[in-house]
């Protein structure tokens, strides 16, 4: 396999102001159904970013909760994540998107109740995580 | 050159002295506008003698605790030493005079003792040589931490995770820079024994592949010098995120079990989160790794019990020790980094084969 040289500049933190971030999923779904879930990270300024991310795979929580607060899921939860810090550098425009998908279910493993839950992404740095702003899902009866 | 500076402006004080005494001796005196001629317009060889007395007292006055400077001042015609304290000016003085040198022939002044400029602090991300355990190094586009020097027949190498290298499991010949390329281009070490994860053995789950530890050994490039035995300390103590090196820990053996006791402390060194300290929480604990299909047996919790930080992004091949002894590597963490997991020196020996000599 060939190895590729990547040249690590000075740290610089990167400035979150200039990194849109998203967690998309559809506005609705069904009681046993998977949802599809995207965490998007996108340089919206004019200088490239570099990002200090942690894990070989990437690695990101996304935090299910009702809107009292509770917490119903967590993606990481109890998941031991190699402790690996890994580079990506963003440039202007360009976009990070990673993947998941939801079973609708409680970490304990019990289907949903029907109503509506606030997600949150969390992508893993060597320091403070990058969060994603809240985004509302509503689950409905089958 | 101090000193020849010295005697030029001495030099041109006198000139200007005898040139005031030349003019008009009629005048009365008046009070010159320039610094007072040195008495030190001493002959040739009242200057030689104050030098020999320099020159005989200042090594044994010099290796005495809390001097700071020796000089033979013109000026004053006297050798003038200067201390941080009054002990020291004491045992100047009783030095002097051991010496059988005259009371008007010296003078002790205090002063604050002479700081070397400092320049950036030496932390677990810079540049060692030799190289020693708990130091950033760099592959391809990851960080991770130096586990530990080894001989393996003869042969210095380092010990790091294996999903440390370009390929977890396997041999790529994963080329290590420390603290980064971009830093030092040279090429410390190459990757050299990464053993294969294994599907459908004893005890692997469907769908998995297994090992006993998560390590692979690099071979340091010949012009590359590291430390055996030593690992990077931090200055501040355990879990403040303090990353500044202050000295090394000693390590001298190795613990030969893979099970180890509840609450037993244990210590980490690594480049993200420093020198942080937990107690075992659970221990020979087969893992899955997120991520990944990865399934390690056999290995060690640890968490802290006053829930501090104990593993960061790019902690990975942290050396885990107790006292003078190693225990293993960590590699892997929960997602608030209150916890990090270590496979054992015992199951990393085993697996890569050969005797790793610590010391």
């Amino acid at each position: 396999m060939a190895v590729r040289r990547r040249s690590f500049r000075n740290v610089t933190n990167p400035s979150v102001d200039s990194l849109r971030r998203e967690l998309r999923i559809p506005p609705q779904a069904r009681v046993g159904s998977t949802v599809p879930i995207t965490l998007r990270v996108e340089n919206v300024g004019d200088r490239p970013i570099d990002l200090y991310l942690r894990g070989r795979a990437i690695a990101f929580d996304v935090i299910v909760r009702r809107p009292d607060g509770e917490v119903v899921w967590r993606r990481l939860e109890h998941e031991i994540i190699p402790a690996i810090l890994r580079l990506e550098t963003l440039a202007p425009r360009q976009v990070l998107e990673l993947h998941t998908d939801w079973s609708l279910e409680t970490n304990a493993g019990s289907p949903l109740t029907p109503g509506s839950y606030v997600l949150e992404g969390l992508l893993l740095t060597d320091g403070p995580e990058l969060r994603t702003p809240p985004v509302t899902l509503r689950v409905t009866h089958q | 050159m101090q000193a020849s500076r010295k005697s030029a402006v001495r030099f041109a004080l006198l000139t200007l002295v005898v040139l005031a005494a030349c003019q008009d001796a009629s005048q009365p005196p008046t009070a010159p506008t320039f610094p007072q001629a040195p008495q030190g317009a001493r002959s040739p060889v009242a200057q030689a003698r104050l030098e020999a007395i320099f020159q005989r007292t200042s090594p044994e006055v010099m290796a005495l605790p809390g001097t700071v400077f020796a000089d033979n001042d013109e000026a004053v015609g006297k050798v003038v030493y200067g201390v941080e304290n009054q002990g020291a000016m004491n045992g100047v003085r009783q030095a002097l005079a051991r010496l059988g040198v005259d009371e008007a022939d010296f003078e002790i002044k205090l002063t604050k003792p002479i700081v070397m400029a400092q320049g950036p602090a030496t932390t677990l991300r810079s540049r060692f040589r030799p190289t020693q355990g708990g130091i950033q190094i760099h592959f391809t586009r990851y960080l991770c931490t130096l586990g530990f020097n080894v001989t393996v027949g003869g042969q210095p190498s380092f010990i790091t995770n294996s999903h440390c290298t370009a390929t977890q499991g396997g041999v790529e010949g994963t080329e290590y820079y420390q603290p980064t390329s971009s830093v030092d281009p040279t090429v410390i070490a190459t990757e050299v024994d990464d053993p294969v994860y294994v599907k459908n053995g004893p005890g692997c789950p469907k769908g998995k592949k297994c090992r006993y530890s998560d390590a692979s050994r690099a071979a340091y490039s010949a012009e590359v010098t590291s430390s055996l035995g030593e690992i990077a300390k931090t200055t501040a103590g355990p879990n403040t995120g303090d990353l500044t090196v202050n000295g090394s820990f000693s390590i001298t053996e190795a613990d030969p079990r893979t099970t180890f006791p509840e609450d037993m402390v244990v210590n980490k060194v690594g480049r993200t989160t420093g020198w942080t300290r937990g107690t075992v929480e659970r221990s020979c604990v087969h893992t899955s790794v997120s991520g990944s299909t990865v399934y390690l047996f056999c290995q060690t919790f640890v968490t802290d019990p006053g829930g501090a930080t104990v593993v960061g992004s790019g902690d990975s091949g942290s050396p885990v020790f107790a006292g003078n002894t190693l225990l293993g590597i960590l590699w892997g963490g929960s997602s608030d980094n209150k916890l990090f997991v270590f496979s054992p020196f015992a199951a990393i020996e085993q697996e890569l084969g050969g005797t790793l000599t610590l010391k």
